[in-house]
């Protein structure tokens, strides 16, 4: 059982507090910000999700650059606090539309309200958005999504694809439009996450896909919905019979959300579900079926001098070219005696960006977009404080990058429709596809 | 001009007139009358329009507040009688005007807000009455502001009243709010609370069911303990309440009461009425509610009622399990989590439950939320525990879903789960090793994650992901995160102690102490220092490196420390180590005690080598360790002087006594913590890696915790001992469990039989440590009774493995016990309370005695003939619990013990009290003496199998397969897949454990023990063992249970039977094996017992060996032969145990047998090894003088002893005198010689080798080793045309390069010299009779890439694709 939940803003101020069981003494927030702050254990920079002073146990989960926290005495199972407290936050951005300090701050009534429905007595009940919506009696007060700070994570959407609505994702799900009437629309996102690890001859050592389905239904009446995916889907290493086909999908494992049934899962591929409101992900998957990089680094290191070596970044597209990746980080950790960098960028460069950060040794490099088949390039003179002795490339990298690429995943698994049962011919909602790629670790070895 | 302007003003109408006349005056006309007309409506307005509803309408004045009177109304009289209340409750003097009222409460931290806290009141009590349209919505602002000052903290209780009266509204948000408010200050107010009850008790009956269940809940969360009289009704009726939402507000009201006040809880009769909606309520909300209160009340009720305790029984009875399970799925995910939780404390009756309820929860592992797998996890690990084959497919299942949970949430999500991959890993990492890319670090992971990635790649490395891990671990070395750099050389290090490939490990160990970053050598320091103790062969290799570190790049305590107990330990090999040392006294200041210590001791053990050149850094250290301050620098330096004193030569054989390695490092956990940590698999035990009773406080913990464990522990126990084992154990436990957490720390190396000594040792020779070191404290304490020395010889002896050598089974002490002791279990309750714990210590059983606990009868009578009496027992496999007592023959002092035996790790724990202190430790002798004879648990091994074997084959072959149907859906697709599969190990290694003796009875033509067949078998035995001794040992299992049934009576199929247990080190069923041979009524003979003593060595179980030995010692028909010595020279000779080799040695020949060829192996080989070069020369100029030939293991020996002295010109003399007796010359023998030569750089050395090979005709491998030593030679001094040269001369000899590292070597020579055009000639050359691997390739394309040669990186690549060394 839970004794106390509190949000806490990146300041430690507390935005939200609710004790639930009274048996933690008041203070505990302000216990839990400086351990957190202060975390030196054991060398370890920064604070484990679940940590325990004085036998309160602590567990905590960072969204958004708020901290939410919920407290017990008892030894329970971490999994599922962490998991109640991640869901919090999303039945709460369900309700807000965007879930920041301020959205909180403003609609803390509403906040209080869900959280005495999603917890009584320390005991969950329930964080079902659609369950809610029938006790919960606040109107969510939209904050002006015109406001929204460029690094949220729903503007992956909006850049590019002009067909689409930009707001629909920070929508409140029980608020109204503005025009009153609400618009029969449905989301579903393909969202991968790949990790690639490139060794310093450039193979792929290591290479993973982490994908989620994601759903987020504005329909009305609740309606089923059927879901096709690739036939040539194959789930488990095991199952032979699929994996002679080269083209196939193979996922090395698969879960499922709770309102998804798989009676036709087996047969044909499809996931038949009833929505509930709110984002969801419908299914998460995992797979390490090989696949073709969207990026190939390329890292030269020259010595020249004692006192001085060059570095020269490139990085090649190989995706289609009628695909654009956006937003790319390039960065490079530094021998820890490099004084200075200076760069030098390909000529017609446009939106790009280098820095050297001093006080972490770093190499920085922005890229507002590239597109498919393209290939750019930096090279960056350093200046050692002191000389070179040893191997400079053991003292530096490796090359990271994150990147977002719209409209694009690299695993083949794709929707190929999306159906929804309802009786009336005129009822069309709207239903939006997307893919999305993003980097999660993507690395390569100098 | 004056004049004319003045008439012309008054004559004519000027044109100012004209605009008074005509504007000025209409429009004061005009205005005058609009003045008239808006005066009208004004009047009318404020008189009569106003209070016109349509007209506000129009107007849209409703939302403006308007003025009210409340006076007239009905509700402010209510209001009226509050104030009243109100005042006279916090005391007279009171007024009734609200300013007064607000100082009553002054906020102390925020004092600004007081006069906001006023305003509100003023504008809540406007509106607290109306009843106007539209002041909902004002009221709603108001409150907004109440709540947020309340949450910001500002104290706002002082608006109680108004905030209740406000909240009289058919408005349900308004309500909400006002309940935050109430349920917020009800505690700190309790009179205040009083004023809510009437109309939240009102709000009970609405006919809105939200309301209902919003008041009811509020109601209870009040937390005022006088007024949970007014809470009994409305519960009761919320509880009968026909709506779902107010039953499951009403269930956790019931649950909150019993928290305010238990005894009003009791007395309505809730637990009742709970359990029935409970078993009845259609809402699964309502039943998890029910469910969740029902275990918190009774689990606090259950320590003092009966009924209570029984009904807590009940949750986990088969029924209601059953009615649970069946409603699993209307459950939300933490309805699902709650009785997943319950249903892992329910015990099966039979296995076919087991698999229904696996079945029935198979899909639940697909779940999305991480909590419902892990229950569901939790559950299937608690019902297989007791079925081991069943438990690793478990494990097997669990893997995917896992890895999916741990990728796809957020990283706290994933690091919760990954804990509990962490421990699953830990304890089956053979499951996990070729997952080990999953363990894999990304570089954006929090740190605290990456640290568990890294034990578990650890702990899964084997021999064959070593390389791949390790290589990965290098690259985190480099780390920007120094933490997580240093965790990886500590893995690194980790594995190469595991002994997979040692050879490998420790070059790169070398290399990171090459890297100069501090960190990096201070880790790798203490790292070698641990290699060096646990494989000394290494010491050659590791000293040269860590000469060339300088001391003063060593700052940290610790890898100060470990260089310095190398200098120490390793002075004659390091030429100036005294110097080193004698430096680092000179700074004596600068270093921590820990050092200080160090530094001593290695400066004691340097003087006894190397005594000129040490004095004067022996005098310094002495003399600054007197003048120390730390108590033990101090002591030890005395102790030393003394030492010294006293006499040089004793002080040796003390401070620097031969050095055993150390086979195993101390596990930091004790399995009984680790078991405990399991048993609470998915719980915060699992995150923070200890069992819960180490972190949870006590005054917030349920005694029910340990009834719990009670109940497990008493379940399948007899009957008549459950009730005296559980009241000790209630009274007991928590101490016990103390006990056990403390010792942790204590509990070193307790001796694990290695320390046991061989019978016929000739104690005169000194070089026995462990009795002359015992001799020597003996004569020190005579000399000098000093209290520090003594202190000192303790400290010194700590690491000598002297803290608990267990009592020799052949000399039982003197103490006597009574056979007939009598004692009540009430008495010794009271006894068990009274005395305090004397000896708690854990001990080895030796695996035999722990597979007699199958049935624990067996061991009570055991224990009953040595006159130790049982009192009570309980557990199931593999724990069980016994309090013995004992009282001694000729006094009535008893001895009470608490054992605690694991059949698993084969430990038992014991806690003895006594009320004779002073015998306890004899007691412990005898009892342990009792509980680890061999020969009786053979006997009561044998009398369980007589009884289980006839019943065991049966049930296990019928009943096992029925059930499967959960393993057959999802475990067998890859079985089916490969039936095509043409050997039957091919097949056995794809089958599941559980399906190896069907597979097996299915093939019955092909393994059939018959003797004709036993080849095949063997070699399946031998094949299987490698890769799967699990699945070895079911097959070996399956051919006893044949050979049973078919009633074999050949003895040399059980024999065979045994040997091939010692392949798999599985005693305990080559004892099964030999019960069922007698059982079978076959004559046991001496190869018999010789077989079983080298399964148990070669399973590291000396002492078992041994009593088997005096087993066969003391028995007419089967005495020792030459084999049963040879088998234990060849055993200790394995454990590169010396000194019991010889003993064993001397044993023999005095038996009367003669040494043979086998012997001088093992002696010779064992004394090189543990660079014992003298004897080994001594062995084998005996050899030679009794005429035996020397076999190719004993030249290698000897070969490999010369090369270790780097004695170059005895290497030259014994090559020479070999190819002139024409032995035959093989690669590894000759391998040696040329490593010799390599890393003296002697080429000319080599060349004359090759021309001395040449010349005596010796051809092929040897040849062949000789030609790329001499070319990796040259290579490394970058002689290029000498390889070439040497290269050339190789080929026309039509020889190839034999490993890709010569090649590498050569490849990277020609690199550091720049001649790439003589490197693609080389290539070229090379490739036509060799082809690349992978490595060569990756070292081209890193040469080619440093030196900027693109062109040439993309046709390396291109020939690696053409050449298919990418694709493996």
């Amino acid at each position: 059982m839970i004794s106390q939940f509190f949000v806490l803003s990146q300041r430690g101020d507390n935005i939200v507090f609710r004790d639930y069981r009274g048996d933690v003494q008041k203070g505990s927030a302000e216990i839990f910000f400086r351990k957190v702050k202060f975390w030196k254990d054991d060398g370890e920079e920064e604070a484990p999700p679940v940590f325990n002073v004085d036998g309160v146990n602590y567990f905590h989960v960072k969204v958004v650059g708020l901290l939410f926290v919920a407290t017990t005495r008892v030894n329970m199972s971490p999994s599922l606090v962490l998991e109640l407290l991640q869901r919090i936050a999303r039945v709460i951005k369900d309700y807000l539309g965007i879930l920041n300090e301020d959205s909180i701050r403003k609609n803390f009534v509403l906040v209080y309200e869900l959280l005495d429905e999603v917890i009584d007595f320390g005991y969950v009940q329930t964080t079902s958005t659609e369950v809610l919506k029938s006790y919960v009696f606040n109107e969510p007060i939209v904050i002006d999504a015109a406001r929204l700070q460029p690094l949220n994570p729903a503007s992956m959407f909006m850049q590019g694809t002009k067909r689409m609505p930009g707001t629909a994702v920070t929508k409140s799900v029980v608020a109204n439009d503005p025009g009153g009437r609400k618009r029969e629309e449905i989301f579903v996102d393909i969202i991968e996450k790949i990790s690639v690890t490139f060794s310093s001859s450039g193979y792929i050592l290591t290479s993973e896909i982490d994908g989620t389905i994601q759903m987020k239904s504005y329909l009305s009446g609740n309606p089923e919905i059927r879901l096709a995916l690739n036939e040539d889907l194959a789930i488990g290493t095991s199952d032979y019979r699929s994996s002679s086909g080269s083209g196939s999908v193979i996922l090395d494992d698969c879960n499922f959300h709770e309102s998804v049934r798989l009676d036709s899962f087996d047969i044909d591929r499809t996931l038949s579900l009833v929505p509930p409101d709110g984002e969801f992900p419908v299914m998460n998957y995992r797979m390490t079926q090989e696949f073709k990089p969207p990026f190939r680094i390329n890292t030269l290191i020259e010595e020249a001098g004692s006192l001085r070596a060059e570095v020269i970044l490139k990085i090649s597209a190989e995706f289609p070219s009628n695909i654009t990746a956006n937003t790319i980080i390039v960065q490079m950790p530094l021998p820890k005696y490099t004084a200075r960098a200076t760069f030098e960028l390909e000529a017609g460069a446009v939106g790009q960006t280098t820095d050297f950060k001093e006080s972490t040794k770093r190499l920085e490099w922005g890229l507002k977009k590239i597109s498919g088949g393209s290939e750019h390039t930096l090279r960056a003179k350093l200046t050692f404080s002191q000389e070179l002795h040893g191997n400079i490339t053991k003292e530096a990298g490796p090359v990271s990058l994150t990147f977002t690429i719209p409209m694009y995943n690299v695993s083949k698994l794709q929707v190929k429709y999306l159906q929804i049962a309802k009786k009336s011919s005129s009822y069309n909602p709207y239903r939006w596809v997307r893919y999305v790629t993003q980097a999660n670790s993507y690395v390569a070895r100098i | 001009m004056d004049s004319a302007a003045t008439s012309s003003s008054s004559s004519s109408p000027s044109p100012v007139d004209y605009i008074v006349l005509l504007i000025l005056r209409p429009i004061a006309a005009i205005s005058f009358v609009f003045v008239f007309i808006a005066l009208g409506w004004l009047l009318a307005w404020k008189l009569v329009l106003v209070h016109v509803p349509l007209v506000q309408e129009i107007f849209g004045l409703r939302k403006k507040p308007a003025k009210f009177k409340p006076q007239t109304r009905r509700l402010s009289r209510y209001y009226n009688s509050i104030n009243a209340r109100n005042s006279s409750a916090s005391g007279p003097g009171q007024a009734m005007a609200p300013p007064a009222q607000s100082s009553r409460n002054p906020s102390p931290s925020q004092p600004s807000g007081k006069g906001e806290v006023s305003d509100l009141r003023s504008q809540l009590r406007q509106l607290a009455g109306s009843r106007a349209p539209g002041v909902d919505d004002a009221k709603r602002e108001l409150f907004k502001k109440v709540i947020s000052y309340m949450t910001i903290g500002i104290d706002v209780s002082s608006l109680f009243g108004e905030m209740v009266m406000c909240s009289v509204t058919p408005d349900i948000v308004l309500k909400k709010m006002c309940y935050l408010y109430v349920g917020n200050y009800a505690k700190v107010n309790p009179d205040l609370a009083l004023l809510t009850i009437n109309f939240l008790q009102r709000d009970c009956k609405d006919q809105d069911p939200m309301i209902r269940g919003l008041a009811l809940r509020s109601l209870s969360s009040l937390r005022v303990a006088n007024l949970v009289e007014y809470l009994v009704g409305p519960l009761g009726s919320g509880l009968k309440d026909n709506n779902a939402y107010v039953r499951t507000v009403a269930v956790m009201g019931a649950l909150k009461l019993y928290h305010i006040s238990a005894s009003t809880c009791l007395d309505a009769d809730f637990p009742a009425v709970l359990k029935h909606l409970m078993l009845n309520d259609s809402e699964s909300q309502v039943v998890a509610n029910c469910l969740s209160a029902l275990q918190e009340i009774w689990n606090s009720e259950s320590s003092t009622s009966e009924e209570a305790a029984r009904e807590k029984e009940g949750l986990i009875s088969k029924p209601f399990i059953y009615y649970l399970l069946n409603r699993l799925r209307e459950f939300n995910e933490w309805g699902q989590c709650l009785v997943l939780e319950l249903v892992a404390k329910y015990v099966p009756s039979d296995t076919n439950e087991n698999f229904d309820i696996m079945n029935l929860l198979e899909d639940r592992l697909q779940h999305a939320n991480g909590a419902v797998v892990l229950a569901t996890i939790k559950v299937f690990l608690q019902l297989t525990l007791s079925m081991a084959d069943v438990h690793q497919e478990v494990y097997e299942r669990i893997k995917a879903p896992l890895l999916t949970l741990v990728s796809s949430g957020s990283p706290e999500q994933s690091y919760a789960v990954l804990s509990h991959l962490h421990l699953l890993v830990m304890r089956a990492p053979y499951i996990f090793a070729s997952d080990y890319k999953h363990f894999y670090c990304q570089y954006n992971e929090p740190s605290y994650v990456k640290k568990l990635k890294l034990e578990m790649l650890t702990a899964v490395a084997n021999e064959n992901n070593t390389y791949e891990i390790v290589t990965e671990l290098c690259e985190y070395a480099a780390n920007v995160d120094v933490a997580i750099a240093r965790e990886s050389i500590r893995a690194v290090g980790k594995i190469a102690l595991q002994q997979y490939d040692v050879n490998a490990i420790v070059d790169r160990l070398l290399q990171f102490l090459e890297m100069e970053k501090d960190y990096v050598t201070a880790e790798a320091l203490v790292l070698v220092k641990d290699l060096l103790r646990k494989y000394p062969q290494w010491s050659h290799d590791c000293i040269a490196v860590v000469g060339n570190i300088s001391s003063k790049n060593v700052q940290e305590p610790k890898a100060k420390a470990a260089l310095i107990w190398m200098l120490g330990e390793y002075a004659q090999d390091m030429d100036d180590a005294p110097y080193i040392l004698e430096s680092l006294v000179e700074n004596w200041e600068e270093d921590a005690p820990e050092v200080h210590l160090h530094l001593l001791t290695a400066i004691m053990k340097c003087f006894f080598r190397r005594p000129p050149e040490t004095q004067k850094a022996l005098g310094m250290a002495l003399a600054a360790g007197l003048s120390d301050f730390h108590q033990d620098v101090h002591d030890r330096a005395l102790f030393y002087y003394r030492l010294l004193q006293y006499d040089v030569s004793s002080a040796e054989r003390v401070v620097n006594p031969p050095k055993q390695a150390v086979s195993v490092f101390a596990d930091t956990q004790s399995n009984e913590i680790k078991d405990r940590i399991f048993d609470e698999f998915n719980s915060l035990s699992i995150v923070y890696q200890k069992p819960s009773y180490m972190f949870t406080d006590k005054d917030h913990r349920g005694p029910f915790e340990f009834s719990d464990e009670i109940g497990n522990l008493t379940v399948g126990a007899e009957s008549e001992h459950v009730v005296p084992a559980t009241s000790v154990d209630a009274n007991e436990t928590s101490d016990l469990l103390l006990s056990t957490s403390e010792k942790e720390d204590t509990r070193a190396m307790v001796a694990n039989g290695s320390d046991y000594s061989a019978p016929f040792y000739d104690s005169s020779n000194p070089a026995l440590p462990l009795q002359s070191e015992l001799a020597i404290t003996g004569l020190l304490g005579a000399a000098d009774p000093g209290p520090q020395a003594s202190t000192a010889i303790d400290d010194l002896l700590m690491g000598l493995d002297l803290t608990a050598p267990p009592a020799p089974a052949s000399a039982p002490p003197p103490l006597k016990l009574n056979a007939r002791a009598a004692l009540d279990a009430g008495s010794f309750q009271k006894k068990w309370r009274e005395l305090p714990v004397a000896i708690s210590q854990e001990c080895e059983l030796g695996s035999q005695g722990a597979a007699a606990l199958t049935s624990p009868q067996a061991l009570l009578h055991h224990m009953q003939g040595n006159s130790i009496q049982c009192i009570a027992s309980g557990g199931q496999s593999p724990n069980f619990k016994f309090f013995f007592f004992a009282q001694k023959a000729d006094e009535p002092s008893v001895f009470l013990v608490e054992c605690k035996i694991n059949t698993s790790t084969t430990k038992a724990q014991l806690n003895i009290k006594a009320e004779d202190q002073s015998t306890s430790h004899e007691f412990l002798a005898l009892f342990q003496s009792a509980l680890s004879r061999p020969e009786a648990a053979i006997m009561a091994l044998a009398a369980a199998w007589r009884r289980v074997s006839s019943s065991a084959a049966g049930v296990a072959a019928q009943s096992l397969p029925d059930s499967f149907r959960f393993q057959q859906r999802s475990f067998c697709s890859s079985a089916t897949a490969v039936a095509s599969a043409d050997t039957l190990l091919a097949k056995l290694l794809q089958l599941s454990t559980s399906q190896i003796k069907r597979a097996l009875d299915s093939e019955d033509s092909v393994v059939a023990g018959r003797s004709s067949d036993l080849a095949v078998s063997d070699s399946l035995v031998a094949r299987l063992a490698s890769s799967s001794p699990q699945k070895a040992k079911l097959v070996l299992e399956w051919r006893l249970e044949r050979m049973v049934n078919d009633g074999e009576k050949d003895r040399s199929l059980y024999s065979n039977l045994i040997s091939l247990c010692a392949k798999i080190r599985n005693v305990p069923l080559a004892m099964s094996v030999f019960t069922s041979m007698e059982d079978c009524g076959i004559q046991v003979t001496a190869s018999v017992f010789n077989s079983l003593i080298h399964t148990c060595l070669s399973s590291n179980e000396v002492i078992t060996a041994l009593s088997l030995f005096e087993i066969m010692d003391g028995s007419e028909t089967f005495r020792p032969d030459s084999e049963t010595y040879d088998t234990f020279i060849s055993g200790f000779s394995n454990f590169r145990d010396t000194h019991r080799m010889r003993a064993w040695y001397q044993a023999k020949r005095e038996a009367g047998f003669s040494a043979n060829l086998l012997n001088y192996e093992s002696l010779i080989s064992c004394c090189v090894k543990v660079k014992d070069f003298d004897t080994a020369d001594l062995f084998y100029n005996e050899m030679m003088a009794q005429g035996i030939a020397p076999s190719e293991k004993v030249l290698d020996s000897v070969l490999e002893g010369l090369c270790k002295r780097r004695n170059c010109e005895r290497v030259k003399e014994f090559v020479n005198f070999l190819m002139e007796c024409r032995f035959e010359i093989t690669g590894s023998l000759i391998e040696k010689v040329v490593k010799l030569y390599c890393e003296l750089e002697k080429p000319d050395e080599i060349e004359k080798l090759l021309d001395a090979l040449v010349e005596f005709n010796q051809v092929g491998e040897a040849l062949l080793q000789v030609h790329c030593g001499i070319i990796r030679l040259y290579a490394s001094l970058d002689r290029l045309d000498d390889v070439e040269y040497s290269v050339g001369r190789m080929m026309s000899q039509g020889m190839s390069f034999s490993s890709p590292g010569d090649v590498e070597r050569v490849i990277s020579a020609y690199f550091r010299r720049e001649a790439y055009d003589r490197l693609d000639l080389f290539l070229e050359h090379v490739t036509r009779y060799y082809k690349l691997t992978r490595s060569t390739y990756d070292l081209l394309v890193a040469g080619y890439r440093r030196a900027g040669l693109t062109e040439k990186v993309d046709s390396v690549v291109k020939d690696m694709e053409s050449s298919g060394a990418l694709a493996c």
